[in-house]
């Protein structure tokens, strides 16, 4: 299952949110290669959105090498994935500069992330 | 780019002494979705019963693209305007004779079964509304004009609703022009937005352009007097000020936080600008 | 959406006949109106017809605006005149079949309480409101307001272009109602003499022309709202085309009066007198003159002469005299109410003698008017036979001193005889013991004839009464009366003899011995017409062949039948030919050619 919420507010636009949701599933394991994604109808229903935008995103993934889409019968999660670790690099880099804009917001300085860091995975 | 299946094209409409409708022009292109939105009179309304043909301009016209006629225009009017008289079966049997939609059965929407027999003035707002809505998907439409009914719909019906829009515009590649001042949940089904207001439009842009051109500032900060500030709300308690057009150097530019807002915070914004400006004159 | 519409009207049609079924019965039941059902149902579906073609065009949009679908109507993909037409022609189609069934039905059913007949129902009246009140349904939304508007609508232009064709060139600033009785029967006041078949179309179709075409031209910009250039549209239409019908309606009247017959008349001296209805002058020709007089207000279509002057009258209610010589006019007398029996007037002596009307049904004032001194006298005469018909003299006389006049009051086809007194007693004249009779009597040389229908017989006054002296068998046929313009005359010279009929035989009577000779042939076949004529103390006997198309002039004298002239080419089955025969000569018309023959040889008099 797809789980994911579009952003109305943000300036990112809802297509981009797509991708970026399925790129998500994909590293995250939750989507494996040969999985069925959602017709466009139908992501665009339970969305909301646009079917365009739904379309769109589609593409933009296909044309990124992480789905193909084949005619009559929907869009599939390819099997051999591209490059997934840079994109988990990148993705988490993308993450951490959030976290630190975030967490020096506060207040805090780097010495009391790194404190903080260890302190919870010291608990997991 | 799509071809331009209907244009208004400097509509004036008066309600006798009131204008409604001041040279107001716009051209749809085919499967794409807009919504007009706007305070309250602004001739959002007027604008649509025009591309309906409900109502004839005192001047200028309304022109459909090549080959498309009126049968292929779908209209729900705020008024829900249907004979009420009539049972749900003989009003589609009317539809059904007029726009000379081949025989079967009434599309049925999802989840949502009504009775052939009773009568339209029977139904709740949220039936009717959705009754209308299967008649006019029959038709096939090249067009959707929908004003604003979605407000009167509980929330079951008005997901319905939109699921069968949504379903109709990739389905039939309908083009989708509503009216709606409130988007909420609906605001990611247009791509093109239009702010009326007095009979005008004000703005008519792309969805993302126009979110990346309104930013709001929050808080007392001052601001340069340069930054055009398009409206500005201020109590005890909280300032916000929108800026339009907003230009993205200027995030780096100031001291200032320049927040994203949805669209219907924007549209806020232009509503309650145009309303500052009335009461200065 | 045309078969809707059909089937919506058809149901509230048959709602509107199950009520007009219903109304009569407890009408009838508390006798509040006698029976039987049929004379009370036919008064009650006439004016419901009527009533019913005002709300199919009232309603036009009725079911849009009361079910709140004008703009679901008007966003579907018809153009506005397709709505108008789709929504317009099931009523039109449901009130003609309505009709049609009425007129079968009652045509049927011979009710005979008919008020109107169906066809003049339909064109005169609902089919006019109707097409008013759906042109005005498109510009007045409130029901009520529609249908006075439509009512007042149709009476006003109706009034407008009924008084433009009727006299508008007459009484230009006349600004009184036409009568009543001609607005609400127009179909019977269309018969009268200046109304011809272009003008009754004109009537029918100029009142409403206006309406639609304010509704043809503005329909496009029918719209959900009050829209100003729609209401601009429409009364801009409106008033242009209501501009063009007048002018139309004055245009069609002004060209029916020249293409009119003119009115002739000839007087004693061999003058041609001419006029018609607006002209308001009267042509008198003579042997190689011609002379216009003006007169104020237009000349009823009768006069007559005394040798030296033309009386005329006008619709105004004046007797004027003309000079024949000097061409100069007089007023005589001024009747100022509206007295029908005015319109006939008898002489004798210096006297002029006509009826008014008196103060009550039953009354009736003969006026005596003296040509010279212009002095009048009134007698009223009282009597329950004045209100069933119209007074007629047919002779006058003095006997004991006293003048009497004998009365004539015909109500269709019979009549009672008074002889009325100058004390003011109306004697009634009794026949077998019966006031009323089939035949109509006239005073000669002392006698009273009856002739008509029924077997002649002849009255003699006794002194205190008329009791009878002769009746005569079936096949005898004689008319007393001379020619119309011997009617007039109650002085005629005296006769010896009146010529007649007996069987198939032209004969004569004696009137000191009523006793009947023979004198020649009548006729000889069915394609032969005649009869005798007679001008004071001269008989002729007109007859002529209807195959051969000529009239035979014969010279009655001496018991002898003496051809004076054959005029040739004359059809009088024609409606455009006619003679008429007058004291001095005979005028034959002939479309226009007009042809006038002086007696007593009947050479042809020319004019200029």
């Amino acid at each position: 299952m797809l789980i994911l919420n579009i952003d109305p507010v943000s300036p990112v636009p809802a297509y981009q949110q797509v991708i970026q949701a399925v790129k998500i599933e994909i590293l995250s394991g939750r989507l494996k290669g040969g999985d069925r994604l959602p017709p466009i109808r139908e992501l665009a229903k339970i969305l909301k959105l646009n079917p365009n935008t739904v379309a769109k995103a589609y593409y933009a993934l296909e044309e990124g090498g992480f789905v193909e889409s084949r005619p009559g019968s929907g869009n599939w999660v390819k099997t051999r994935a591209p490059d997934l670790d840079s994109l988990r690099l990148s993705m988490l880099e993308g993450e951490t500069k959030a976290y630190l804009e975030k967490a020096f917001s506060l207040g805090a300085s780097l010495q009391d992330v790194r404190h903080s860091l260890e302190r919870i995975t010291r608990h997991e | 780019m799509s071809e331009i299946i209907l244009e208004a094209k400097n509509l004036a409409v008066r309600y006798g002494r009131q204008t409604a409708l001041n040279s107001v022009s716009a051209a749809f292109a085919a499967g794409e979705a807009a919504v007009i939105a706007g305070s309250n009179g602004a001739g959002k309304s007027t604008l649509l019963r025009c591309m309906a043909g409900a109502i004839v301009p005192d001047r200028g016209q309304v022109v459909l693209g090549p080959g498309l006629d009126k049968a292929k225009i779908g209209f729900i009017s705020d008024r829900l305007s249907l004979y009420e008289n009539w049972t749900l079966g003989e009003a589609w049997r009317f539809h059904r004779e007029v726009f000379r939609i081949p025989a079967g059965e009434r599309p049925r929407i999802e989840g949502v079964a009504l009775d052939e027999r009773r009568k339209i003035r029977q139904l709740s707002v949220g039936e009717r509304t959705l009754f209308h809505l299967s008649l006019i998907l029959a038709q096939r439409p090249a067009v959707l004009l929908i004003d604003e009914v979605i407000h009167g719909l509980d929330p079951f019906l008005r997901e319905k609703f939109l699921e069968t829009v949504i379903e109709a515009m990739d389905d039939l590649k309908t083009a989708v022009i509503m009216v709606n001042h409130t988007l909420s949940d609906t605001s990611e089904i247009p791509e093109r937005v239009l702010i009326m207001d007095e009979g005008r439009i004000l703005l008519d842009e792309p969805r993302d352009a126009l979110m990346a051109k309104v930013k709001k500032v929050a808080g007392e900060a001052t601001l340069p007097s340069s930054l055009p500030v398009l409206f500005e709300t201020a109590s005890e308690f909280r300032r916000d000020r929108y800026i339009y057009p907003f230009q993205e150097e200027w995030r780096g530019k100031y001291e200032l936080k320049f927040a994203d807002i949805g669209l219907d915070e924007i549209v806020k914004a232009f509503i309650g600008g145009c309303y500052v400006q009335k009461r200065a004159l | 959406m045309f078969r809707k519409e059909l089937s919506d009207v058809l149901k509230q049609t048959g709602w509107f006949l199950a009520a007009v079924a219903v109304l009569p019965i407890p009408l009838i039941l508390f006798k509040w109106v006698p029976g039987p059902y049929l004379a009370v149902f036919i008064p009650v579906l006439q004016p419901g017809l009527f009533f019913w073609s005002l709300f199919l065009g009232a309603s036009l949009f009725g079911r849009e605006r009361g079910q709140r679908a004008m703009e679901y109507a008007l966003s579907l993909p018809h153009s506005r005149m397709g709505l108008l037409i789709r929504l317009a022609c099931p009523r039109l189609l449901v009130l003609t079949a309505l009709f049609l069934i009425a007129g079968a039905v009652s045509g049927i059913a011979k009710t005979g309480t008919v008020l109107f007949p169906y066809p003049a129902l339909a064109l005169f009246f609902c089919l006019p409101i109707f097409l008013v009140s759906l042109s005005l349904s498109v510009l007045v939304e409130n029901f009520i307001v529609l249908c006075l508007t439509s009512l007042l609508g149709w009476y006003a232009t109706g009034v407008v272009i009924f008084r433009l064709l009727w006299d508008f060139g007459v009484h230009p600033f006349d600004l009184r109602l036409p009568s009543l009785f001609v607005l609400l029967r127009p179909d019977v006041a269309a018969y009268r003499a200046d109304f011809t078949l272009p003008l009754i179309l004109l009537l029918l179709i100029l009142p409403v022309v206006p309406f639609l075409a304010a509704l043809f031209r503005s329909i496009v910009r029918f719209d959900v709202r009050r829209s100003a250039r729609f209401n601009r549209r429409y009364a801009l239409t409106f008033a242009a085309s209501l501009a063009l019908c007048a002018l139309a309606a004055f245009g069609g009247r002004a060209v029916a009066d020249s293409l009119a017959r003119k009115n002739l008349y000839l007087t004693q001296d061999l003058k041609l007198v001419e006029w018609n209805y607006t002209s308001k002058s009267v042509r008198i020709r003579g042997e190689g003159s011609s002379v216009k007089i003006r007169v104020d207000s237009p000349v009823l279509p009768f006069c007559w002469d005394d040798g030296s002057s033309l009386f005329v009258q006008d619709y105004d209610g004046n007797l004027n005299r003309i000079d024949l010589s000097t061409g100069k006019t007089e007023a005589l007398y001024h009747s100022d109410r509206k007295q029908t029996t005015f319109w006939r007037q008898w002489t004798y002596g210096p006297t002029i003698a006509f009826f008014e009307n008196g103060s009550r049904p039953e009354e009736v004032q003969l006026v005596t008017l003296d040509k010279g001194t212009k002095k009048t006298a009134r007698y009223v005469f009282t009597h329950a036979a004045f209100p069933t018909g119209t007074p007629t003299l047919v002779g006058t006389d003095v006997r004991d001193g006293k003048r009497f006049w004998i009365c004539l009051i015909t109500r269709r086809a019979v009549c009672s005889s008074l002889r009325l007194w100058e004390d003011g007693r109306a004697e009634e004249i009794l026949v077998k013991g019966r006031l009323e009779t089939v035949n109509r009597p006239y005073l000669i040389n002392g006698l009273l004839f009856f002739s008509g229908r029924e077997p002649t017989f002849v009255l003699q006054d006794n002194g205190k009464s008329f009791e009878l002296k002769k009746e005569f068998p079936a096949e005898v046929a004689f008319d007393a009366r001379g020619d119309y313009s011997f009617q007039r005359r109650l002085d005629p010279p005296a006769v010896s003899f009146i010529y007649g009929k007996r069987g198939v035989r032209l004969a004569r009577l004696s009137l000191a011995t009523l006793e009947i000779e023979d004198v020649g042939e009548w006729w000889k076949s069915n394609d032969d017409w005649g009869y005798v004529q007679r001008m004071g103390n001269q008989s002729y006997f007109f007859g002529g062949s209807r195959s051969r198309k000529n009239i035979n002039v014969f010279d009655l004298n001496d018991g002898r039948m003496r051809l004076v002239r054959s005029l040739p080419d004359i059809d009088i089955q024609r409606r455009d030919t006619r003679f008429d025969i007058y004291e001095s000569g005979i005028v034959v018309t002939r479309g226009r050619h007009v042809n006038v023959y002086a007696f007593p040889d009947l050479r042809e008099v020319k004019f200029d």
